[in-house]
């Protein structure tokens, strides 16, 4: 299929965090994952000439990190005789939720990363860290009141941006 | 405050809010040897963005230089001509309303697509053919300076030093032509070589005019050429006035006010659109 670079820098950029994350499920390690999301890009360029003109780039580039991540897991496996490695379903339903799934967590991640400076700050550790309001204000040296505004504000924009969407569909 | 926080999924790993994607696409296309990734397309939107800004404070310049795929670019000249240095020293000066697009896809030829006209300096290089294609020919070129104007019906070729050889696309019929001659195509009549005294057809990249008992009408078609205005003649009678004379990188206004004071009974006036209306002057 014609795959220009324009469309292709775009396919890059809108779905490289996301398959980072799908394959970051198998892999359970965000290093190796962003890895094999690279070379999951890598094989789609390489293969365009080949592709039906049809061809729907991201489900192929989800079936190619799904592949590569799992192969990648089998082949620790072999050096390894850690039985903790997760288990993964090879049923296609899974797979699809997972898809789903990454695509809702990488637009997290886009949201969270496109907030204003101080309500990311405030929101990450309220949320992800778990500290406390009170904590917050000592760290960052604000009033508890502004850590809530911060907070409440993160909310919206996380709101507004992906259950406004989810909502629609 | 609703609850709306319980339901919004964890985010896997902090990490993941520290990628990068336009330093990872920066990665992944040097990898893969694409074309010179953000930075030069920001430069390319900036070089953009500064072109709308000129348009819209009215000067009405507008230079395009898009990545259209690997080693290919185009220049695109609307109100005002364009230059363009390709490979390492090869000049292009794209004339108004013309655009080049010039491609190194293959190894050991520089192919151009010419709409419209432009001047080339090209680069002595004996390890690549340069070529230009128009509608009806072929230009093939050696390190030389010439020019090459061209429309649905005809392309001129006029050379300024060296030797350029033109290949007609209809039946491969090629002709070579040096310095200070002209050549014609047209697809009904074939190739026509005629020796030039002067390069006035090429002034709007010379800026060299030369009038030897020229005729008012055929200056100002050629002045009107070069610097891109429109004008008119009130009657014939003013387009007949012969003028001799040698002007050199002077701007239209300074020309234009030499050939008023050479004028007798005839008067160039600007109009209030920039052109240029030539009208008798009648004394009583």
């Amino acid at each position: 299929m014609q795959l220009t670079e324009r469309d292709f820098e775009k396919l890059f950029k809108e779905q490289f965090v996301s398959i980072t994350i799908y394959s970051r499920k198998i892999v359970q390690d965000t290093d190796t994952a962003k890895d094999l999301a690279h070379r999951c890009f890598i094989k789609v360029w390489e293969k365009r000439e080949s592709l039906p003109d049809d061809s729907n780039l991201k489900a192929l580039l989800y079936r190619i990190a799904r592949n590569l991540s799992i192969n990648y897991i089998r082949d620790q496996k072999k050096f390894t005789t850690d039985e903790t490695l997760p288990l993964f379903e090879s049923e296609n339903a899974q797979a699809d939720n997972d898809i789903e799934a990454s695509e809702l967590e990488a637009a997290i991640v886009d949201t969270i990363k496109h907030m204003p400076e101080k309500s990311r700050e405030v929101f990450i550790l309220s949320r992800y860290q778990k500290l406390t309001n009170p904590k917050i204000s000592e760290k960052l040296g604000i009033s508890i009141k502004t850590v809530e505004a911060h907070i409440t504000s993160a909310l919206k924009i996380l709101r507004k941006k992906i259950f406004g969407k989810e909502k629609k569909t | 405050m609703d609850n709306v926080d319980y339901t919004i999924p964890e985010i896997s790993d902090l990490k993941l809010l520290d990628i990068d994607t336009d330093a990872e696409w920066e990665k992944l296309s040097g990898e893969l040897g694409l074309r010179r990734k953000s930075k030069i397309l920001r430069l390319d939107l900036l070089v953009k963005i500064a072109a709308a800004i000129i348009i819209v404070t009215t000067i009405g310049i507008f230079m395009n230089n898009s990545f259209k795929a690997k080693g290919q670019s185009t220049y695109t000249a609307l109100n005002t001509p364009v230059e363009a240095i390709v490979e390492h020293s090869t000049q292009i000066s794209v004339n108004r309303n013309s655009s080049v697009t010039c491609s190194t896809a293959e190894k050991g030829r520089f192919s151009v697509s010419l709409k419209g006209e432009a001047f080339f300096n090209v680069e002595k290089n004996p390890e690549r053919t340069f070529e230009i294609s128009t509608n009806n020919v072929k230009v093939i070129v050696h390190g030389t300076s010439f020019n090459v104007c061209e429309n649905a019906e005809t392309t001129t070729v006029t050379v300024t030093s060296g030797i350029v050889e033109v290949v007609s696309n209809k039946d491969g019929k090629s002709v070579k032509i040096t310095k200070d001659e002209e050549l014609t195509y047209k697809p009904a009549q074939g190739f026509d070589v005629k020796t030039v005294s002067n390069y006035n057809n090429i002034a709007w990249k010379l800026k060299e005019f030369v009038f030897n008992d020229t005729e008012l009408g055929d200056i100002m078609q050629q002045l009107a050429k070069a610097y891109g205005f429109t004008y008119s003649f009130e009657n014939t009678e003013c387009a007949k006035n012969r003028i001799s004379g040698t002007f050199v990188n002077q701007s239209v206004e300074s020309i234009i006010d030499i050939l008023n004071q050479t004028l007798d009974e005839t008067s160039i006036i600007q109009t209030p659109d920039g052109g240029y209306s030539v009208k008798k002057m009648t004394q009583h």
